[in-house]
């Protein structure tokens, strides 16, 4: 299952390369600004356009600590990926690789999570900006 | 030695006929209506093109594999369609939850979905769960169509292939999400052919004096979703947080 995820975000990390989608990623996420936040999963909003992650923790780069709302693909993409509705769990500890919102309030893109088992999924919509996850 | 040879060459026989009867049976007929017709019904996943000028290949918006797009290439601008694809800043209609029109609507992150009968063809968008019709009962197109955002069509057919024509948009969307411009005067012609069963060639031009001194075409594979496929449900303005830039907050970071 593990391998199979990861394969499937090698594919998907691969074919996203564009910056367009339909919120427009570069009108109100700024790829300058990449967040990394480490922390625990409090709300899952499992809805259009794009579903809303929201996690308690602190992003490495900048030391701040706040409920960071991530915005990711939506409900459709997701599911057809295989990433279904329970996949994401209030509770579950997870890291998100994403990029901070333009005005700059506690919210973002989130591209890439990672669970502390070494899961990962790309949960971005497709051609939103790809974070680099690498250490 | 030689039954041997024997049950080998039968093994072998046997083996062909198996694999030309699986063939055989992969290779379904196009679906005729009662008109004789090809039939579109189905759910069609189609490339995500964000730009109109780029070609794209393999995996469709829906991650069904075999889609493609032949891009136009450099865009044949007139002054006026110049000035209007330089313009910085432009209101962007799709992150506000207005409709994608016409054109865009079929180069979307997400599959589309037809229903074909005699008289008119139906075609349903997952992109903001949106329909359109088709009539292809032989009228003509109207001279004057009221300005709308996926503008009016009709369609006849040229032997097997479905002719598309569209007219009567408003000029507030974009052909593509790289916000390559059209005005009101645009016309779109789509040539619809199934070329067997899994496979529809989708050629599109787009005409329009007023931007473009030439039609703009691409050309395009759709590729029917498997069995069990559906549209989902999209509600553009249900979760909408961070219109224009400015993210409103959930009431857990309140």
């Amino acid at each position: 299952m593990v391998k199979k995820l990861l394969a499937l975000v090698v594919v998907l990390v691969g074919a996203a390369t564009a910056v367009y989608a339909h919120h427009s990623f570069a009108a109100e996420f700024d790829r300058q600004k990449p967040v990394k936040v480490n922390g625990k999963i409090v709300k899952v909003e499992w809805m259009n356009p794009h579903i809303w992650i929201y996690v308690d923790g602190k992003d490495e780069i900048s030391g701040r600590t706040a409920v960071w709302g991530f915005s990711a693909g939506p409900p459709s993409t997701l599911s057809r990926r295989g990433i279904k509705r329970d996949f994401l769990k209030v509770g579950d500890v997870v890291k998100v690789d994403g990029f901070l919102a333009k005005d700059g309030s506690a919210n973002g893109s989130g591209g890439q999570i990672t669970f502390p088992d070494g899961r990962s999924v790309f949960t971005a919509a497709a051609e939103d900006a790809v974070p680099n996850t690498s250490k | 030695m030689k039954s041997h040879r024997i049950l080998l060459v039968s093994i072998l026989l046997l083996l062909g006929l198996v694999v030309i009867a699986f063939s055989a049976q992969s290779k379904k007929q196009v679906p005729r209506l009662s008109n004789g017709k090809p039939d579109f019904t189905g759910v069609w996943d189609h490339p995500r093109v964000a730009d109109i000028t780029k070609d794209a290949n393999g995996s469709c918006a829906g991650e069904t594999p075999g889609c493609k797009n032949i891009g136009s290439g450099d865009l044949p601008f007139t002054p006026a369609g110049k000035a209007e694809n330089d313009k910085k800043d432009r209101f962007d209609y799709g992150a506000h939850c207005l409709p994608w029109g016409y054109v865009r609507s079929f180069a979307t992150p997400y599959p589309h979905a037809y229903v074909s009968h005699p008289d008119r063809l139906a075609i349903m968008w997952e992109q903001d769960n949106a329909f359109h019709m088709v009539p292809t009962d032989g009228r003509p197109l109207p001279k004057d169509p009221d300005p709308s955002w996926r503008g009016t069509s009709v369609g006849h057919w040229d032997g097997d292939t479905l002719v598309i024509e569209t007219v009567g948009f408003n000029g507030k969307t974009w052909l593509d999400t790289a916000e390559h411009p059209h005005s009101d005067q645009l016309k779109v012609t789509e040539r619809l052919t199934r070329t067997d069963y899994d496979h529809i060639n989708y050629e599109l031009i787009m005409e329009d004096s007023k931007f473009y001194s030439k039609p703009i075409k691409n050309v395009r594979t759709f590729v029917l979703m498997k069995p069990g496929q559906e549209l989902y449900e999209y509600s553009c303005a249900e979760n909408n947080r961070c219109e224009g830039g400015h993210c409103t907050p959930s009431d857990v970071q309140k």
